[in-house]
């Protein structure tokens, strides 16, 4: 159901090429039973050598038909093998849920065409989960207006102006369209857009009506962190998506609540959460809510006398991670000459100091620990450098104020998180037996980068220190509810089908029926053979 | 009614009592026939007629009657069976729950137990595990009890034996008389033949049983069997259904192949299926034997 949902995300030529009967499975990863095929074939080759063993009074008689006798056993029984494995690859393929979608012609090139009414693209249309995806997903889509100019959803910034009645509009777009193209309409709910006549539409048309109404907020993850719950809740607020962390104790019926910018989360009996958001409250549906626990991440610092300030610093976003909840952090002081005996359990060790750090951290890193270190320093005065984050930091960087100050060009080798305005990389990741070593071409000190005195840090911190893939654009799965889920399929005139377009039906039951074939024939094979051995 | 079935037969373990079985089925309803002529056993008086040997007037009717009466008396026909019986490990063969060794052994005894009612000497050679076990010929029915008891005891095993010794203690017993020999026919290279040819020179007839079993005939194993040689103990995968045509062929110029030789050499072949009923073979017997008088 995923793969047919992102099919329309991507504005453009879309090629259905799942073959002949278009079919696709909502379960794919059942496939990967199909390697239980190898054990009949197994089995058949097993037994096609030799068989049972039976006395002959000589064997002179079939002195010439060796030869042929080794070979032609595996020939006769292949069809039985085949319905056997076909029989098993059924199943399997019964497992994982097989569907395919109707009303499309397959192995045609057909285009996707997404028309979005500027009414909805307010703060709360695009709260609208279909909006919100293709949105994150920065599709191109055309305004439902005359002209019917291409935008790129995520670069609106204030809803457009109405353009008139829908269905005339639709109508109206549809007639610049050949009939090789899939049509999804996302227009507001409300009737008023409908009013006038609604004249027969040319060709088929996916129907996705957006509430207008305030969008609720939605849950995005729980983490479970000793006696509280972390809470991240998504709200939409104006046209940007915020997300809200916070702390709920596990004990007790009333669960007190921290105020968080203006929101207030509370916990009324009855599975629901209640969030305060603009003088009213909002509900949050806990029924799906998974606790993830997580333990403190332990976190040590070595540093320099001269690099105390620095220390300071990233002592301080560590605790300012630590109170903004998801991540909890331990801090420890680690001397720099800390022996291994000695050292304390750590997951992290940050190092701050030009020299290079003492034998027992390169153990700890191949033990599994991480290593967050400065490049050394070298003669060469830092320069200031633009900062640029590269994947999942992106954005991050971005929402960073200032350049900083960077030291020589770090090695290339690992992964490259941050680089400056040349390419450069200035912040690297290397992996190191279990563990990484994070290598960070300038200093954690505000003459070096105004972040050490910003909230750009415990972010950054954060990001580096979560065990999972930092958030990026939008890593929610789009669930099939989101595309299904509200569409109204209008006749198409043309074609005059009563099928639901794109909707799925499921094989399920023919393939049900197939299987219950497939079996009786393997027993009527299988019956044959025996009888012909007895 | 047991009757000759020899798959019902083998649940008796008394050899003698299958013998008799068999032989007393056969026989039912049937009468001897008897030569007469020259003997010691009175069977009739009939008229001379000229050229009639003068020493056999009853000269006391001729007094009594005043004609020429000639008496006459049953022939001696009585013979010597020899039985030579293939032992090797070949005739471990089983089909249907009977090996052809037991089926050749219900045969023999059966041969023997016919032998003794006709008045015939019978003797016993066992070929088996490159030697030939000897019972000589004799009418005493305590040699023939022995007789049922060898062949009772009997294990089949090894390989055929030199030709020489199968045939040498038939020459020793001199007289010309009946040789049975059963047999499979499945031999390393041409032994069995052999020693046919052996005993044929000796100037006795010889009776040849080849038995055969029924799925040896049609190799119908199923679809793919590993076949295993029961003297050589080597393997062979056989697609029994491929295998099948050639197989056949082959075996037909086997059959071919014997019966010329025996015919060349006035053997009398018969080649018998192990499914086929005791009484039916031993009738083979009878004709060839009334065929030596």
């Amino acid at each position: 159901m995923r793969s047919a949902a992102f099919s329309w995300l991507g504005s453009g030529s879309v090629r259905h090429d799942q073959g002949s009967l278009g079919m696709r499975f909502a379960q794919p990863w059942s496939l990967w039973l199909l390697a239980a095929l190898a054990v009949p074939l197994v089995i058949h080759l097993r037994k096609s050598r030799g068989g049972r063993v039976i006395r002959v009074g000589s064997l002179r008689h079939l002195a010439g038909q060796d030869a042929m006798s080794r070979w032609v056993p595996r020939l006769r029984e292949w069809p039985l093998l085949l319905v056997r494995l076909a029989l098993l690859a059924l199943f399997v393929a019964i497992l994982a849920d097989p569907y395919r979608e109707a009303g499309r012609s397959s192995g045609t090139e057909r285009r996707a065409a997404i028309f979005v009414a500027p009414e909805v693209l307010d703060s709360a249309g695009l709260a609208d989960p279909l909006l919100d995806s293709l949105r994150t997903a920065g599709s191109t889509v055309r305004l439902l207006a005359p002209g019917f100019v291409e935008v790129r959803l995520d670069s609106v910034s204030a809803a457009p102006a109405s353009a008139g009645p829908v269905w005339s509009l639709v109508r109206e777009a549809l007639d610049s369209l050949d009939g090789a193209t899939d049509v999804l309409v996302i227009a507001p709910a409300e009737a008023e857009h409908y009013r006038g006549s609604r004249p027969v539409l040319p060709m088929p048309v996916r129907w996705h009506l957006v509430s207008r109404s305030p969008a609720d907020p939605w849950l995005v993850r729980a983490v479970g962190i000793g006696d509280s719950v972390h809470v991240i809740v998504a709200v939409m607020d104006g046209l940007r998506l915020r997300e809200v962390t916070m702390a709920v104790r596990r004990a007790g019926g009333t669960i007190p609540l921290t105020d968080n910018e203006g929101y207030f989360l509370s916990a009324p009996p009855g599975g629901w959460l209640r969030l305060l958001v603009s003088g009213s409250f909002r509900p949050v549906p806990i029924d799906s809510l998974r606790v993830t626990e997580r333990a403190p991440v332990r976190v040590g610092i070595a540093h320099a006398a001269d690099r105390a300030i620095d220390a300071r610093y990233v002592s301080a976003a560590l605790r300012a991670v630590a109170a903004a909840g998801g991540v909890p952090v331990e801090l420890s002081a680690v001397p720099l000459t800390q022996a291994p005996d000695g050292a304390p359990a750590l997951d992290w060790l940050i190092w701050l100091s030009s020299a290079e750090p003492s034998e027992w951290s390169r153990s700890f890193v191949e033990g599994g620990g991480t290593l967050l270190v400065e490049s050394r320093l070298l003669d060469a005065p830092p320069r200031p450098s633009e900062v640029v984050g590269e994947g999942a930091l992106a954005p991050l960087v971005a929402a960073m104020p200032g350049k900083v100050h960077r030291r020589e060009p770090l090695p290339g080798a690992g992964a490259v998180l941050l680089s400056d305005g040349a390419g450069a990389p200035l912040l690297t990741s290397q992996a190191a037996g279990k563990g990484r070593r994070l290598l960070f071409g300038s200093r954690f000190h505000p003459a070096w980068s105004p972040w050490a005195v910003g909230p750009a840090l415990p972010a950054l911190l954060r990001a580096l220190l979560e065990a999972a893939p930092v958030r990026g654009i939008d890593p929610r799965p789009l669930a099939s509810g989101q595309i299904v889920t509200g569409s109204i399929v209008t006749r198409s005139a043309a074609e005059g089908s009563s099928r639901a377009a794109g909707s799925p039906l499921s094989l399920t039951v023919p393939g049900i029926i197939l299987l219950l074939a497939l079996w009786t024939v393997e027993r009527l094979l299988a019956f044959r053979r025996a009888r012909s051995a007895a | 009614m047991l009757g000759t079935d020899p798959r019902l037969l083998a649940s008796i373990r008394d050899l003698r009592l299958v013998a008799g079985r068999v032989v007393d089925g056969m026989l039912v309803g049937a009468h001897a026939s008897r030569r007469v002529g020259a003997g010691i056993e009175f069977s009739q008086y009939r008229s001379y007629q000229p050229g009639d040997d003068l020493r056999r007037i009853d000269w006391k009717l001729y007094g009594r009657s005043d004609r020429y009466f000639v008496r006459e008396s049953e022939a001696e026909t009585s013979i010597t069976i020899h039985l030579v019986l293939d032992a090797t490990a070949s005739m471990r063969l089983e089909y249907d729950g009977l090996s052809k060794f037991d089926y050749a052994r219900f045969l023999a005894a059966g041969c023997t137990l016919l032998a003794q009612r006709q008045g015939d000497a019978a003797g016993l050679v066992l070929a088996h595990d490159g030697m030939a076990e000897v019972q000589p010929a004799s009418r005493d029915r305590s040699r023939l009890s022995r007789l049922f008891h060898l062949l009772e005891q009997a294990k089949p095993g090894g390989r055929w034996p030199d030709p020489a010794l199968v045939s040498q203690p038939l020459a020793a017993q001199g007289q010309r008389g009946l040789v049975i020999l059963i047999t499979d026919f499945h031999e390393d290279g041409i032994e069995v033949r052999e020693t046919i040819r052996a005993i044929a020179a000796m100037r006795h007839d010889v009776l040849v049983f080849h038995l055969i079993a029924p799925d040896e005939l049609t190799l119908d194993f199923g679809e793919v069997v590993t076949l295993e040689d029961l003297e050589t103990g080597a393997q062979r995968e056989v697609d029994c259904g491929g295998a099948r045509a050639g197989y056949q062929a082959s075996l037909a110029e086997h059959f071919r192949r014997l019966e010329s030789d025996c015919a060349s050499r006035l053997v009398d072949y018969q080649r018998i299926s192990t499914a086929t009923p005791l009484d039916r073979a031993l009738r083979r017997l009878l004709v060839a034997r009334q065929r030596l008088g």
